[in-house]
């Protein structure tokens, strides 16, 4: 008797807590989706624009080191996947969306360089590093993410988006965070 | 010795109300190099030594402080 208590309610616990990573999950595909993002033009836009592509989507700021290095090689990526159905986008936290665009045209990134601010899906998010990079599939989903910019896991990434566009669906693949959000 | 222990109660209490908890992306100005103490403190080593020695433009300069290039 007391054992069925103990196992129902083990079994209770688990599935409140996988309710609630559901709905955090769809809440965070609701959040980036629909938040209003403006590009250094000044014209805005969300990420519902690009439904149907596989999403890198990287919070960056001018004042980053590491940031500043990482983003020739999304440039790159970008560069790569135009066209192939996926996309690099980055999205600027610094508080002045000039030092963004300075920094933007100075490395003559092609890629969508979008300003957003330290008060805006940052903040929504609570990003846990700056960079931080985000993987999102062709429905919006968070499959993966990179806090910092760790080359390995940079890479193992970009394997990964290879292979959605390879494949057209979501492989599974060591070496890169399964996407806590 | 009791209130002693209260007194280092409190000043412990004073100085952790000092602290706070940075989120990454809120790092802007403390990521300014001018929140950095060495180059600061370069600077100041360098005036320091300008005054002492008489002479300016020795470091970093493309001048070597005797008006001469």
């Amino acid at each position: 008797m007391k054992k069925s208590i103990v196992k129902r309610s083990i079994v209770a616990a688990i599935s409140v807590m996988a309710a609630t990573g559901i709905a955090r999950a769809d809440s965070i595909r609701d959040t980036l989706s629909t938040h209003k993002l403006a590009a250094l033009d000044g014209t805005t836009s969300s990420l519902n624009t690009y439904r149907g592509e596989v999403i890198v989507l990287n919070f960056w700021a001018s004042w980053c080191a590491p940031c500043r290095r990482e983003l020739p090689l999304l440039d790159q990526w970008n560069s790569a996947w135009t066209g192939r159905g996926a996309r690099v986008i980055a999205i600027s936290i610094d508080t002045d969306a000039k030092k963004a665009k300075r920094f933007a045209e100075e490395m003559k990134l092609t890629l969508p360089v979008m300003h957003d601010g330290p008060q805006g899906l940052a903040r929504t998010l609570d990003i846990p590093s700056v960079p931080y990079t985000l993987l999102l599939d062709r429905d919006g989903n968070v499959i993966g993410e990179v806090k910092g910019s760790e080359e390995s896991q940079l890479a193992a990434l970009e394997r990964k988006v290879e292979s959605m566009l390879a494949t057209r669906g979501v492989p599974q693949e060591a070496g890169m965070s399964g996407g806590s959000r | 010795m009791k209130k002693l222990r209260w007194l280092w109660v409190l000043g412990m209490a004073q100085v952790l109300m000092g602290c706070a908890t940075v989120k990454p992306y809120e790092k802007e100005n403390l990521a300014d190099p001018i929140m950095s103490i060495s180059s600061a403190e370069a600077l100041r080593e360098l005036k320091w030594l300008e005054a002492r020695e008489g002479s300016t433009g020795g470091a970093g300069g493309a001048g070597g402080g005797c008006a001469c290039k």
